[in-house]
């Protein structure tokens, strides 16, 4: 039995040596380690914190412990060692692990002090890795009691002692039973404990690696945790995050509008109150420089947590938005920027969609407030031939040098077509790739409208040049010939080579250069425009009349620069008038002679005239009766020939005179004076044929007494003479017209056929014979004569057989009244 | 007419180029009461060696009336006129003009060179005749000639108008 027994008990034993010294081994080198490390978190910590003098402790617990245990370890019997090594590494296990939880529990608690936690991470790394043994330790134990229950039990069966051997298996099995269900209990624990550490740290190591700041909060505004992401961005310390509340002044919060933000309205306090989740809240956060941090905050209610006991919380995560308001205000202040140009500002898609228009470009395509183009807006805004130039040409190539330049035309409001200068910008994203156009674009209508003007000034001013009938010059200010017209070349047979520099001089006729030449130099030095008749003489040796002028050319500076000249031919108006001169001089002389000859000749025949007359007369006076009847009828005949000679010969000299009467002097004449002169100097004739001449409201005029008179004494005269009723009547009468007045003689005579209104006016043309009437013929166009001499004009109006209306205009430029 | 018994005759100078103008006129003189003593010159420079009593007229009277012809050889009547109007001794004696014109003109010309009247010689004879004997008369008669005014209604006969 014991025989059997005791290969058992060795076997146990060996079991239990081996299972020692595994468990030694890990020991040490847990002790190894612990030490090393108690001394680098002494030796870097000392300084900083209590919290590593207790973790210290805890190691240095573990120290003391395991040298407390070890003496008891080498004590115990090989029997039982195994057994007891085996209790004594799970006591030691179990011991070490939970100092160790409870180091780690303290270095947790401390979680995320700055310069502890990558040490703290080490310790619960070997921690974690110190347990791991142990389990693997234990685990063996087990694997190696089973073994030594089993050859127990072997042996007992073996000794056939069923009882001891029963007995002996029974205890060991139960031992190791009883010890393998307490292992794993404790074990199961452990691992519970150690799932928990590891997620609570993956856990603090999520938060921390957040970006996004994340603080929680106490019911009482008061925070609680913090990670690290929100110490960064509200650039506080623990300490300063530790001590802080909502309702701490030091926030200095302000909402987004710029006004105090009071802490009972934070996000979180909100939500705390009202349960309520927020989402991208913003808050702005004054430093004490006064620099804003703007956050956008979220929040939400963290319900009480029973199992701990803890009260309602609310987690608030924030992310830093400074630099993208900034952005946005500095956006806001380019679309104002853009609003305030008169240029169409336009940002598209790559596809032309606008995402932005300017004021001006909504004003332009007539859109109000929010109203936008809509789809195919290209096709709207330019017309089908400036569409498709933009999109072949002008998008091609800004995609591909980045720009384009150039001219469109855009459809406003109102459908006319604006011209438009364009810049087309395209933009480009991180990788490269274009993301967006824009394209500014300008009205060039007036500048359009300018080069229009200019462009048909310079065509009108060409069509002018070589229109012009007159020759065109330009010269510099040195008088040096830079252009002439064709017409300047036609007129001096110079072609416009020959005519440039001082070419130009060798077309003045020689007589005329020194006085053209000074006449130049003169309008030169003085400023004054250019005047010159001169000749040109052509190389062909014609000679050619004209007239130039010339007006001096300013530069912007009002200096002169050169000078612009006409020259225009007047040979022919020169010979008309010189022609024209001749004539009337020749004219004159022949009117002179005529005159001298009409005056000489009515002299000297009136005295061959008045020697037939006066000696027939003498020769009827001493011989009548004494010579037969027919003597004395002719003798009589000849006196009467000789009488009527004698009459037309003095109307011709009067009418002579008359002509030659150029200056009369012009004194007022009251006409109803002439008439009464001309009646007395009728007064025989009036008495004879009993006429009756009635006039009045005659005007005053300026003229010649004598010949007014004479007028009046013919017009009254020829009413007796050609009379037709038994009773003659005259009527005189004058109107006032414009500047004139106009007297009319009517009576009431036989009359003048229409073919003879003219005619009557004539020298010497008679409507009766001698015989008829007494008369010359000279009388009215006497009367004619004298009127046309006063700048007036005479006419008839008469029908035949209704007597004559004699019409007078006299001008009354000097104002006379009647 | 009947005579008024002066102790001397009266001279009239007739200044005529033309015979027939001079005989008429010499012929009316004629006819006259006053019988006056007619001397007849035939152009303006004998005319005044006549005034003057020069070369051939040294002996020539004084004459009481002067009768005018305008139209002259060498020295025209308006030169004698004006000659004999600007002379101090002979600016009394009155000058009848006499005209072949009826012109107005001429006729003021004449009167502005103060002449005593002017006759325009008519181609009636006897007209003409009667005309000058009146005109002569009215200078000639004493009482008018020491007057020496010119008679403002005097009638010249004229014309008839064409």
């Amino acid at each position: 039995m014991l025989a059997l027994a005791i290969p058992a008990f060795v076997i146990a034993i060996a079991v239990a040596i081996r299972t020692t010294a595994a468990v030694n081994q890990g020991k040490k080198e847990m002790a190894q380690t612990f030490t090393i490390n108690a001394a680098k978190a002494r030796l870097s910590r000392a300084l900083t914190d209590g919290t590593y003098v207790a973790v210290d402790g805890a190691n240095l617990d573990l120290a003391a412990y395991r040298e407390r245990w070890d003496p008891a370890w080498r004590g115990v019997s090989l029997a039982w060692a195994a057994l007891r090594g085996s209790l004594e590494t799970d006591f030691a296990t179990r011991g070490f692990a939970s100092e160790t939880q409870r180091g780690l529990d303290k270095v947790q608690s401390l979680g995320s002090r700055p310069r502890g936690s990558l040490d703290s991470l080490h310790v619960l790394w070997l921690a974690i890795l110190a347990t791991h043994r142990s389990m693997a330790a234990i685990g063996e134990v087990q694997e190696r009691r089973f073994q030594a229950s089993q050859a127990a039990t072997d042996a007992a069966t073996r000794v056939r002692s069923r009882m001891i051997a029963f007995l002996l298996t029974m205890s060991v099995s139960g031992a190791a039973l009883w010890f393998a269900f307490a292992s794993r209990g404790r074990k199961r624990r452990l691992e519970s404990q150690a799932r928990l550490i590891r997620e609570r740290t993956r856990y603090r190591s999520v938060i921390d690696a957040l970006g996004e700041g994340l603080v929680v909060r106490a019911a009482s505004g008061r925070l609680t945790e913090w990670n690290e992401s929100a110490k960064r961005i509200l650039g506080l310390t623990d300490d300063q995050l530790a001590g802080r509340s909502s309702y701490s002044p030091e926030w200095r919060s302000i909402t987004r509008g710029g006004a105090p933000l009071k802490g009972e309205d934070l996000p979180a306090m909100i939500t705390l109150r009202t349960g309520e989740a927020l989402t991208r809240v913003p808050v702005g956060i004054s430093s004490e420089d006064g620099a804003i941090t703007w956050l956008e905050v979220n929040s939400r209610l963290l319900p009480p947590d029973t199992s701990t006991n803890s009260e309602a919380a609310t987690v608030a995560t924030f992310v830093d938005v400074t630099e993208r308001y900034r952005l946005d205000d500095a956006l806001k202040r380019q679309a104002a920027i853009f609003d305030s140009t008169p240029d169409f500002v336009s940002i598209m898609t790559t596809s032309g969609e606008p995402v932005f228009l300017n004021r001006s470009a909504r004003t332009l395509l007539g859109l109000g407030d929010g109203e936008t183009i809509g789809e195919r807006w290209l096709s709207r805004v330019h017309p089908a031939r400036e569409l498709a130039f933009l999109m072949e040409h002008a998008i091609p190539q800004a995609h591909a040098v980045g720009s384009w330049r150039g001219e469109t035309v855009v459809i406003d409001a109102n459908g006319a077509h604006v011209p438009m200068s364009q810049v087309l910008l395209t933009h480009c994203g991180v990788g490269g790739a274009v993301e967006s156009m824009s394209t500014v674009m300008r009205d060039i209508s007036h500048e359009r409208g300018a080069m229009r003007q200019q462009a048909g000034l310079v065509e009108r001013w060409s069509a002018l040049v070589t229109l012009a009938p007159v020759g065109i010059f330009e010269t510099d200010k040195a008088g040096h010939c830079d252009f002439v017209n064709a017409r300047w070349c036609d007129l001096t047979g110079l072609s416009p080579a020959q005519a440039s520099g001082t070419g130009w001089s060798g077309a003045v006729h020689p007589d005329d250069r020194a006085r053209v030449f000074a006449d130049w130099d003169l309008a030169a030095s003085t400023g004054a425009e250019f005047r010159s008749e001169h000749r040109f003489l052509r190389p062909d040796g014609e000679c050619r009349w004209v007239v130039g002028s010339a007006s001096a050319l300013f530069d912007p500076e009002g200096r002169v620069r050169g000078y612009i000249g006409t020259v225009a031919d007047v040979s022919e108006l020169k010979r008309a008038s010189e022609q024209m001169a001749l004539q009337t001089l020749e004219l004159a002389r022949s009117n002179d002679d005529l005159d001298r000859f009409a005056s000489v000749a009515s002299h000297d025949l009136q005295e061959p005239l008045r020697i037939i007359s006066g000696y027939t007369q003498l020769l009827a006076r001493r011989y009548r009766g004494k010579l037969d009847g027919d003597a004395d009828t002719f003798m009589q005949h000849t006196v009467d020939g000789a009488a009527r000679m004698q009459r037309l010969i003095k109307d011709l000299l009067h009418f002579a005179r008359l002509s030659q009467t150029k200056s009369t002097a012009r004194e007022p004449v009251a006409l109803g004076e002439s008439v009464a002169g001309a009646l007395e100097d009728l007064a025989l004739i009036i008495n004879e044929s009993g006429a009756s001449v009635v006039y009045a409201g005659l005007p005053t005029v300026y003229g010649d007494a004598i010949l007014y008179q004479q007028i009046f004494r013919n017009l009254i005269g020829n009413a007796i003479k050609y009379r037709l009723a038994a009773r003659v009547e005259v009527h005189i009468s004058a109107t006032r017209e414009v500047g004139a007045w106009h007297v009319v003689v009517r009576d009431n005579g036989m009359g003048i056929a229409p073919e003879y209104h003219e005619i009557v006016f004539a020298p010497f043309r008679r409507l009766h014979s001698a015989s008829q009437a007494a008369g010359t013929g000279m009388g009215l166009a006497i009367c004619r004569r004298i009127i046309e001499h006063f700048g007036g004009r005479i006419w008839v109006e008469s029908v035949e057989g209704q007597g004559s209306s004699f019409h007078i205009g006299l001008p009354d430029s000097k104002g006379v009244h009647a | 007419m009947h005579s008024h018994g002066y102790s001397a005759r009266l001279h009239v100078l007739i200044v005529e180029n033309d015979e027939l103008d001079s005989r008429l006129a010499s012929d009316a003189l004629g006819r006259s009461a006053l019988a006056p003593y007619v001397h007849v010159v035939r152009d303006g420079e004998e005319a005044f060696r006549f005034l003057r009593a020069e070369g051939e007229h040294s002996n020539a009277p004084r004459p009481a009336l002067v009768l005018l012809d305008l139209n002259l050889p060498r020295i025209d009547g308006r030169s004698v006129l004006a000659a004999m109007k600007n002379d101090e001794s002979l600016r009394a004696i009155p000058v009848i003009v006499i005209s072949t014109s009826s012109s107005d003109r001429d006729v003021a010309d004449v009167y502005r060179l103060q002449a005593s009247s002017y006759v325009c010689k008519s181609l009636d004879v006897e007209e003409f005749e009667q005309a000058v004997l009146q005109v002569a008369d009215l200078w000639l008669s004493p009482a008018r000639a020491v007057g020496g005014a010119t008679p403002a209604t005097n009638k010249l006969p004229k014309a008839p108008a064409s």
